[in-house]
């Protein structure tokens, strides 16, 4: 799958400036595509765009060479799977309910789960490390299982395209690198990643090209070579720092320095 | 997947049986004492006129009313709780009795009662009809989408409205309309007829069938709307399926039977303490297990004091409440 | 509009008007009945002079009897000549909800859902035909009848099980479910609205029509307007005192179109809240301060409002706010209390 921007203007309300000025980008199919940006630099409202949640003022958002609006949002849902910044859950649910929502795309309205969907379940539950949460009422998670379970259930969808809005935002390491390398291992497999957050070191690391927002403009793209300078980055990001290779990986790595 | 299926179907057939034995025991049992091979011969066609009008006139219309409303109720309380995102939310949250009681008073404190049986349900259906599209108006102007919270709080806010006009009209009445006004505010059967029958299972029949068709929307509504939307669902149709369904629903219901409070708001927890929240389950066991008991509440209604009656409502509440604490504890407990 | 008897009823009645006074109300059965009723009915109701009250009824109901006596049976009507069976003429009545009933028989079983009515039933001598009674009936020789719950929201099954012929019920716009099934089970009914004085002497009118009993009927209504005027001329010439009836809380005053208004009027006082539009109306305490009451009747149990301390007030009980036979007792009652001096 592709995602694809061009000059796109997108704008809350009549009068305040626009949330996006004129971003232009592209995400190959097959690759994992990092966003970075400031708080309000417009990450989510570019996610948002691109799947079709928000109306677009001028330019375009597609996706496949469609525009995102246009999509039947069950054949979007089927294609791509989504997981938010954050979710309120109102009443109490099982983990393995909660993943199995992942299916409700594919089955019909009073169509039980078939084998095929019970499988996905069951594979997205091991490729996230929750299956031993799988009969626990999700209110009982931390907040790091709970992101896990919700990146589980966007991968029973079997979708060929994953975007995820600071996935590893509440994850201890081992679980933030463990999504990480199942993001880098779904891309390699085919899967587009759309992935934002404010690691930039990690999203350096995992991912193919980097996009660098600045209030609702493009900073920087390209390769984590391109993108992680420090002038871009200092200037973006409004705070001295420092870029140099990570002594063990070799990756250019970010250090904010003090005042 | 035999283990989420059983449990539910194990459920289904067990509510349905107490249900069906609950308006066996409202038709066998009443003011007058039947045996229940006189109830059986009035069934087959026997039986004196005067047991039979009892029987097929007074309590059958009665018991299918229970079944109408308290299913519908309970239903329509699950919806509106999963709409809302709110525990708490019943069918009369958004103002629907409020506007209903509004239509019924002005029928009682201006005496249009006598023009027709039926200026009374016309009326309050009338009122709720207007509480509807008052909140639906109020929620719906911004950015033409729907937004809970505000439905919500213009839901909360018209009823408040209404509540103060009903007062207004009661402080001026006469002591007798005052009386029926709150007889009827507190819910009541005993005015069951086969047409108040068909007209309530006319609106609640094919909307409970379309609500069921929004188990899985709500299932996704209840995790939030943008994931929702993202799971597939059209969020915006869903919700004003959902808010108009359900309010049809609890609208016919209070029309025909007022203010009958705790149904919507204890059946479906209780369903959800016991089976979980998934809707495909919730909704077609809320019907079938506030059909049943509202079915049993007014048999108690009518008989507990007989030949006095109880409201209904009075024996929702009695039974229902330390039911569902107990319930509440349990789930609390394990 | 005289309605043809049945023999048994003709018997009935031509007991109670033919036969000497001092005799007739021992010698029926039906008759002992209503007596004891008229004697033991209204116990509790009131507690003011309970003897002068037991004395009260009597003298109405030796008027009922010489009224009768003195216009015997013949002269009442076109029914007078010949003792044998008639044809029927069906009694048609038109009740306080504008409905019109006519019945070919008058009726053998008789429902009164309102407790006054009731009463007039029970003076006019059928507690043969009563058949039930509400929760509210209070008369001694009703009590081992089958119940129908409320008078207002009756058990319909019990009501319809007892088959009766007629039901008397409450003219309430609110409750259009009672008529509708009694419609339904066939059952014929009549609507009834006590709320001032003309309706009582209407509701005694129509319920003597119904049970063919009109000359009994005509004599309670004579014998109430003379009660009543007995009341007004004691009381005439007297300065009277404005009085203000504050019922329920927060506390609603009675205006005009009160039952309460006729009587302080019969009883020589003078409503202060004669002007108030509604039937019940709240009023600030500080209107009823700036009225210069002179008496306040209450139904209230508990103390008035501090502000109202100092004036004289009276307890009435909650029956006085609902016409029935009681009506010249319950006027007496409240003439003795604003013109004690005249009743020694």
């Amino acid at each position: 799958m592709i995602f694809e921007s061009e000059s796109l203007v997108v704008r809350f309300a009549r009068g305040r400036p626009p949330a996006l000025d004129g971003v232009s980008m592209r995400v190959p199919s097959g690759s994992l595509y990092g966003v970075l940006g400031p708080n309000g630099s417009g990450k989510s409202t570019l996610m948002r765009a691109l799947l079709g949640s928000v109306e677009v003022e001028s330019g375009r958002a597609d996706v496949d060479g469609t525009p995102a609006r246009d999509w039947n949002r069950r054949e979007l849902a089927r294609a791509v799977g989504v997981v938010t910044q954050s979710e309120g859950i109102a009443f109490p649910i099982r983990v393995r309910d909660l993943v199995g929502m992942g299916r409700y795309p594919h089955l019909g309205a009073f169509e039980p789960e078939g084998a095929e969907d019970r499988r996905a379940i069951e594979a997205a539950l091991r490729e996230c490390d929750v299956e031993m949460l799988a009969d626990r009422e999700v209110s009982t998670l931390s907040g790091g299982e709970f992101q896990r379970v919700r990146i589980a259930r966007a991968m029973a969808q079997r979708p060929r395209a994953l975007v995820l809005d600071e996935p590893t935002a509440s994850l201890d390491i081992r679980h933030e690198m463990a999504i990480l390398k199942l993001l880098r291992r779904s891309a390699d497999a085919g899967l587009t990643v759309l992935l934002i957050t404010h690691n930039i070191n990690l999203a350096a690391r995992f991912s193919d090209r980097l996009l660098l927002l600045r209030e609702g403009r493009v900073a920087a793209e390209g390769t984590a070579g391109e993108v992680l300078r420090e002038e871009i980055l200092e200037a973006v990001y409004r705070w001295p720092l420092a870029v140099q290779p990570d002594p063990v990986t070799g990756e250019p790595t970010v250090t904010p320095l003090g005042d | 997947m035999s283990r989420t299926w059983s449990r539910p179907v194990v459920a289904l057939l067990g509510l349905s049986l107490a249900a069906v034995l609950v308006v066996l025991a409202s038709i066998r049992f009443g003011a007058v004492s039947l045996t229940t091979s006189e109830v059986f011969s009035i069934l087959r066609g026997g039986g004196g006129a005067t047991d039979r009008f009892i029987v097929l006139s007074l309590r059958l219309p009665r018991a299918a009313l229970a079944i109408l409303v308290g299913g519908g109720l309970a239903l329509s309380g699950a919806v509106f709780q999963a709409l809302l995102r709110n525990p708490l939310a019943e069918p009369y949250i958004l103002g629907i009795s409020g506007g209903a009681a509004f239509g019924a008073v002005v029928v009682l404190a201006t005496g249009w009662m006598s023009v027709s049986s039926v200026a009374l349900p016309i009326a309050a259906i009338m009122g709720a009809a207007i509480a509807i599209l008052l909140v639906f108006g109020v929620a719906f102007s911004a950015d033409r989408r729907m937004d809970v919270r505000v439905l919500l709080l213009a839901g909360v806010v018209v009823g408040a409205f209404f509540s103060a006009c009903i007062a207004l009209i009661l402080s001026l009445a006469d002591a007798p309309t005052v009386r029926s006004a709150v007889l009827w505010m507190m819910g009541s059967l005993s005015g069951a007829s086969w047409r108040g029958v068909a007209v309530v299972a006319t609106y609640t029949i094919p909307v409970a069938l379309l609500l069921l068709t929004l188990a899985r929307p709500l299932n996704l509504l209840a995790i939030g709307e943008e994931t929702a939307a993202y799971l597939g669902t059209d969020v915006e149709r869903a919700k004003r399926l959902a808010y108009g369904a359900a309010s049809v629903i609890a609208a016919a219901g209070v029309a025909f039977a007022g203010v009958i409070g705790f149904v919507g708001l204890i059946i479906p927890h209780g369903i959800r303490l016991i089976l979980g929240a998934d809707h495909r389950f919730l909704l077609p066991l809320s019907f079938i297990a506030g059909a049943g008991f509202l079915a049993l509440a007014d048999l108690l209604a009518r008989t507990v004091v007989a030949p006095a009656e109880i409201p209904v409502g009075v024996i929702t509440a009695f039974v229902g409440v330390p039911f569902f604490l107990l319930l509440l504890r349990r789930s609390l407990g394990s | 509009m005289i309605p043809d008897r049945t023999e048994e009823q003709r018997r009935g009645a031509g007991e109670v008007s033919c036969d000497s006074p001092q005799r007739g109300f021992t010698r029926t059965s039906a008759d002992e009945r209503a007596r004891t009723n008229t004697r033991r009915a209204p116990r509790g109701l009131f507690h003011y002079r309970a003897g002068r009250r037991v004395a009260l009824l009597l003298s109405v109901l030796a008027t009922v009897a010489t009224g009768c006596s003195e216009r015997p049976d013949g002269d009442a009507g076109n029914d007078a000549e010949g003792g044998g069976d008639r044809v029927s003429i069906p009694v048609r009545v038109e009740d306080d909800a504008g409905r019109v009933s006519s019945f070919a028989d008058s009726p053998g079983r008789i429902v009164s859902l309102v407790p006054s009515a009731t009463g007039v039933l029970l003076a006019l001598g059928q507690m043969e035909r009563i058949v039930g009674r509400t929760d509210f009936d209070r008369a001694p020789e009703l009590q081992d009848l089958p119940s129908v719950g409320g008078g207002l929201n009756p058990s319909i099954e019990q009501l319809v099980s007892l088959e009766p012929d007629l039901v008397v019920r409450f003219r309430a716009e609110s409750d259009p479910d009672t008529p509708r099934q009694l419609d339904a089970a066939g059952i014929s009914h009549v609507a009834i609205r006590p709320d001032r004085i003309a309706d009582i002497h209407r509701i005694i009118g129509m319920l003597g029509t119904i049970v063919g009993q009109p000359e009994r009927a005509d004599s309670i209504r004579q014998s109430i307007d003379r009660g009543l005027r007995e009341v007004s001329e004691a009381v005439a010439g007297a300065p009277r005192p404005s009085v203000v009836f504050l019922g329920g809380n927060p506390p609603s005053v009675a205006g005009a179109g009160t039952f309460l208004h006729e009587l302080i009027g019969i009883a020589g006082g003078e409503n202060a809240f004669a002007d108030g539009e509604n039937l019940y109306a709240l009023v600030s305490l500080e209107e009823i301060l700036d009225r210069d009451v002179e008496f306040i009747l209450t139904t209230e149990p508990v103390g008035l409002p501090e502000a109202l301390e100092g004036i004289p007030t009276a307890r009435v009980p909650l029956e006085m706010l609902n016409p029935g036979l009681e009506v010249v007792e319950s006027a007496r009652t409240l003439a003795e209390i604003f013109h004690p001096d005249r009743f020694p």
